[in-house]
């Protein structure tokens, strides 16, 4: 009996290929009789059984094997019974990898919960036995160097890419820490990969120190990051993390220190941090400058310096909000359906990125042109980042175009519908964007994540801000390949900075996103969400929220987070 | 548009063990599950995976989980004797009161003793997909699966998408639901309902007694089918009745504009014994295509067609009859309240005379790990499940599946043969006049 741990392939599907060992090829419709036949089902241990492995087919079959070679069977391998001693045998022998046609239900599965390497493809029936075979997981295929043929693998799903990659179910559960030590699930959890931290640095352990780079900007952006910080202070204080704030300028006030809307410093102290924090920018000062001089090109600019491709915007109507949102919620929507989605936007390409050109020459008719353009690997990454979310939540990605007219849209869908196939769980669902601009008003509570471009992007959040029933409500985060942003989606809005009347909600809730997103802290995000539901559950309500409603409470900015703060020091 | 899609059973009942009203085929969630079925054939393995792997030192809930031995009863070698007893002191050691040790066949014992519509079980055997004729969710699953569930109570899945079946006409005189099961794997293919659900619906399926519902159910796994479905009718609210069970279940329907991923349609008037030939059950001809072929061993006995109703059809066609010569008969009926029933209706008697082996309820010849296994190029007819090569003994021997009127007849005969030679009247007039 061979069992030489060290030989066998350790199946990593991060990695790019795999080198098979010797093809043992099977037919189609192997039951699990004859992976193992009933009559040593009873013995104490599975390496008792592993000697009669195949034992119908093939009787020296456990003798003659290698560890790190391959079994490649037909269709509907492993069918019949439900018994896991079928994989543990094959395990054992130090076989961690099956190709098939397809596989029977049962098997796939005890495969998958053992920790194993099964790969579905069509053309299994091409392999002959001993073939030297390479498995590209990157590339999703198969090549077979005796034959020199290629075969499309089906896309392996990311839930099952994480059980064989913690090697098991069990090792899967444990290390989810789904459970505790008495190994129970927390049942408010639906199975699903965890949204990756998009920080780089957001492995450490929970108690390093985190850099937060602090960008307040012009109008009411320092009066709003005042409060942000006073809530970091809070959770600070509340658990044993320990934030390090470093402010820099940028927009307008930048311009008046230094000339730049972004300068070097301000670039440098994000890139020192594990997170950055960002209020507004603009005002009629800097009116008068010139595109590229302007303050929003401070944002622009982080946008295209951290490589911030993706926003994501959490859309959530408030009950206690109802009087002051001007969409009407149908009155069969119970409480729990009430409108709650994510608008995720792409922020780099696109028709705002594409090139823009006036063209005066021609003496009567003035041009204008601006280009849209999308690649495919745009398109892909913002994708997966839909779907990565749409994971944690409710597993469905409605992804908008205009592919009836536009190029670009067409590529998006495809793209968008390759993409899917790596996560059957989630519902695809295409939307034109005509379409989507009447539906989130007239039927908000039916979406879950929206997936779109930066056009369609920028103008679907706003009515996504009616939705909640003001601008400073919502918060979004902006993430890329390194360092992810944080900012309310609302301006500087100049022509109430520093009356104390603005409203600090939005700021407040990208506080709670960016310990969710990039430090991994969802009970503390969920707290201050929490916290800020209450303080408007209470009544209270800064300028742009207030009625003459006798329960309504008017507060200013400062009085708004501290009552904020009351409720996370009560949580 | 994203709306609220109409839901089929099989989903509203995995809504309701999720507690996500919002559920979706595809979609993988925890559920939480009501019963946890475990039987000797795997019981190592999952003992050794609980209480090693995991560590646990508790079960989730020890009267939900339910301890059978049924495949190798009695024992019939030390290693099935230690087997038993790590069953036995497993239970002791962790309180578990549901263990049965010589009542029947898993399923069967399932179906008398825990099973009530709306409920969701699961169990480390692949028949368990049978509780869906009662309305109810059951899932066959394997050792790491079953560890994980004794553990947490909980258990990922895969929300199924559905295939319905909507099967009118009436059966005709000695054709049974196994030989409609049979025409439907074979015309599907043994992977032609792979991860699916299979709901069973028309006015054949509602003609049918609940032991005939429990063969369809029973063999969807053998399609590859993940669960089964029929709608609980009278017939399952009555005999719930009559067993003092008035409340504490649930009859869930589908929506009407439930999204099925295809529909079926079979008219069964015209359906003639079935039979599924070596060596996979979708390998399906009629009896009269093979009728004559020699066989050696005849069992009537398993979850799939070892209940009362059976052994009914079967004397009918016993009675004032021998078995061939040189044919060996093997009768298990599925369970010891059947066992008993066809004693005091005589039925046993019947069988004895016409010179069967009568064995205590278990497994029997439906897997050859226990009794009644086959030699070398051996043919044995089995009103079971499965005709694996080597499956109940030698791997060049033959397996041929059929209804238990069809196994009956072929015993008489001594080679496969046509029961409708046999049968002159529907079986319960039969019996009860």
């Amino acid at each position: 009996m061979i069992n030489k741990e060290n030989n066998q392939i350790k199946p990593t599907l991060n990695k790019d290929n795999i080198i098979a060992g010797k093809v043992w090829r099977f037919g189609d419709n192997i039951d699990t009789d004859q992976i193992i036949p009933s009559q040593y089902l009873i013995y104490d241990s599975i390496s008792r059984m592993t000697k009669h492995a195949f034992e119908p087919l093939d009787p020296d079959f456990s003798t003659r094997v290698k560890p790190g070679d391959i079994i490649v069977g037909g269709k509907n391998f492993g069918c019949g019974s439900s018994r896991e001693q079928a994989p543990a045998v094959i395990k054992q022998l130090g076989i961690n990898l099956i190709i098939a046609g397809s596989f029977a239900r049962i098997f796939f599965r005890n495969g998958i919960n053992t920790g194993m390497f099964l790969i579905e493809c069509e053309k299994a029936y091409k392999i002959s036995r001993d073939d030297k075979l390479v498995i590209s997981m990157a590339n999703g295929i198969i090549v077979n160097r005796t034959r020199d043929e290629e075969y499309n693998i089906m896309p392996i799903p990311e839930f099952f890419k994480e059980i064989i990659n913690s090697g098991g179910l069990l090792e899967f559960m444990k290390k989810a820490q789904k459970i505790d030590h008495s190994f129970k699930i927390d049942s408010d959890n639906n199975a699903s990969t965890k949204v990756r931290s998009y920080s780089k640095k957001s492995k450490k352990a929970l108690s390093d120190v985190k850099k937060i780079a602090v960008l307040p900007g012009d109008g009411i952006g320092p009066e709003i990051m005042e409060q942000a910080v006073k809530i970091i202070k809070t959770i600070s204080e509340t658990t044993n993390m320990r934030f390090e704030l470093v402010t820099g300028d940028v927009g307008g006030v930048a311009i008046d220190k230094y000339g730049n809307p972004l300068p070097e410093n301000t670039i440098k102290i994000c890139k020192d941090s594990d997170a950055i924090l960002f209020g507004a920018v603009g005002g009629p000062k800097w009116d008068f400058l010139k595109g590229a001089d302007r303050p929003e090109r401070g944002i622009l600019q982080l946008r295209k310096e951290f490589a911030l491709f993706a926003n994501i915007r959490p859309v959530q109507f408030y009950p206690s909000l109802e009087k002051v949102t001007p969409v009407k919620i149908r009155e069969d929507v119970s409480r729990e359906g009430k409108p709650n989605f994510v608008l995720i936007r792409e922020l780099t390409g696109g028709l705002y990125f594409g090139k823009h050109e006036t063209i005066t020459g021609r003496a009567k008719d003035i041009h204008a042109i601006d280009v849209m353009e999308y690649s495919e690997s745009e398109i892909d990454r913002i994708a997966r980042v839909a779907f990565m979310l749409a994971m944690e939540r409710d597993k469905r990605v409605t992804s908008v175009d205009k592919a009836n007219v536009l190029d670009c849209s067409r590529l998006w869908r495809d793209v968008v519908n390759r993409v899917s196939g790596e996560y059957p769980e989630i519902q695809v669902e295409h939307m034109y964007i005509d379409n989507c601009a009447m539906k989130i008003i007239s039927s908000p509570q039916d979406f879950d994540v929206i997936l779109t471009e930066n056009l369609f992007g920028d103008i679907l959040s706003d009515e996504g801000a009616l939705i909640a029933g003001s601008l400073g409500l919502l918060p979004s985060a902006s993430i890329g390949e390194k360092v992810a942003l944080y900012e309310p989606i609302h301006g500087s809005a100049p022509d109430i900075a520093g009356l104390g009347t603005a409203n600090p909600v939005g700021m407040i809730l990208s506080v709670a996103m960016m310990l969710r997103y990039s430090f991994g802290m969802n009970k503390e995000a969920s707290i201050i969400d929490q916290a800020v539901v209450k303080t408007l559950e209470e009544g209270f309500r800064t300028q742009d929220l207030y009625t003459a409603d006798s329960s309504d409470k008017k507060v200013s900015t400062h009085e708004f987070a501290d009552k904020v703060i009351g409720f996370i020091n009560q949580s | 548009m994203v709306t609220q899609l109409g839901m089929t059973a099989t989903e509203k009942i995995i809504a309701k063990h999720c507690k996500n009203s919002k559920i979706r085929t595809g979609q993988i969630v925890y559920i939480d599950v009501d019963y946890c079925m475990t039987n000797d054939a795997t019981i190592n393995f999952v003992i050794e995976l609980f209480e090693n792997k995991i560590g646990a030192d508790s079960l989730w809930d020890p009267d939900r989980v339910i301890l059978i031995k049924d495949h190798q009863v009695p024992s019939n070698s030390i290693d099935t004797a230690n087997a038993h007893k790590r069953m036995d002191d497993f239970a002791g050691k962790f309180g578990v009161k549901n263990i049965y040790h010589a009542e029947g066949v898993c399923h069967q014992v399932m179906y008398e003793r825990h099973v009530k519509p709306g409920t969701l079980i699961v169990g480390a055997d692949s028949h368990t997909c049978s509780y869906g004729f009662m309305g109810c969710l059951s899932i066959g699953i394997g050792s790491t699966d079953c560890a994980a569930v004794w553990a947490s109570g909980k258990m990922w899945m895969k929300v199924p998408e559905t295939y319905k079946f909507r099967l009118n006409g009436v059966m005709p005189l000695g054709v049974y639901s196994k030989d409609l099961i049979l025409r439907i794997i074979g015309e599907i293919s043994a992977e032609g309902a792979n991860y699916k659900c299979m709901e069973f619906q028309g006015e054949a399926i509602d003609a049918m007694s609940l032991s005939e519902r429990f063969t369809v159910a029973n063999m969807t796994v053998e399609a590859g089918a993940k669960c089964s479905l029929m709608i609980p009718d009278k017939k399952v609210i009555d005999y719930l009745m009559q067993k003092g069970i008035a409340d504490n279940y649930s009859i869930i329907t589908p929506d009407e504009d439930a999204i099925y991923a295809k529909e079926f349609h079979y008219n069964v008037s015209d359906l003639v014994p079935q039979i599924a030939c070596p060596y996979s059950v979708d390998n399906v001809k009629s009896v009269p295509q093979i009728e004559g072929l020699k066989i050696d061993e005849a069992f009537i006995g398993s979850c799939t067609n070892g209940r009362i109703e059976d052994l009914r059809v079967a004397a009918q066609i016993f009675k004032g009859r021998k078995i061939a010569n040189g044919i060996r008969l093997l009768i298990t009926p599925a369970s010891r309240k059947i066992y008993r029933e066809a004693i005091e209706e005589g039925l046993i008697d019947i069988f004895i005379d016409a010179g069967a082996i009568i064995n205590h309820p278990n497994c029997s010849v439906c897997w050859g790990a226990c009794q009644g296994v086959i030699g070398n190029g051996e043919r044995l007819i089995s009103s079971a499940n499965r005709n694996f090569r080597g499956r109940a003994g030698s791997s060049n021997s033959e397996i041929y599946l059929a209804s238990p009127a069809t196994v009956a007849a072929s015993a008489i005969e001594g080679k496969i043969a046509d029961p409708r030679g046999y049968i002159f009247s529907k079986q319960d007039t039969f019996f009860d006049s």
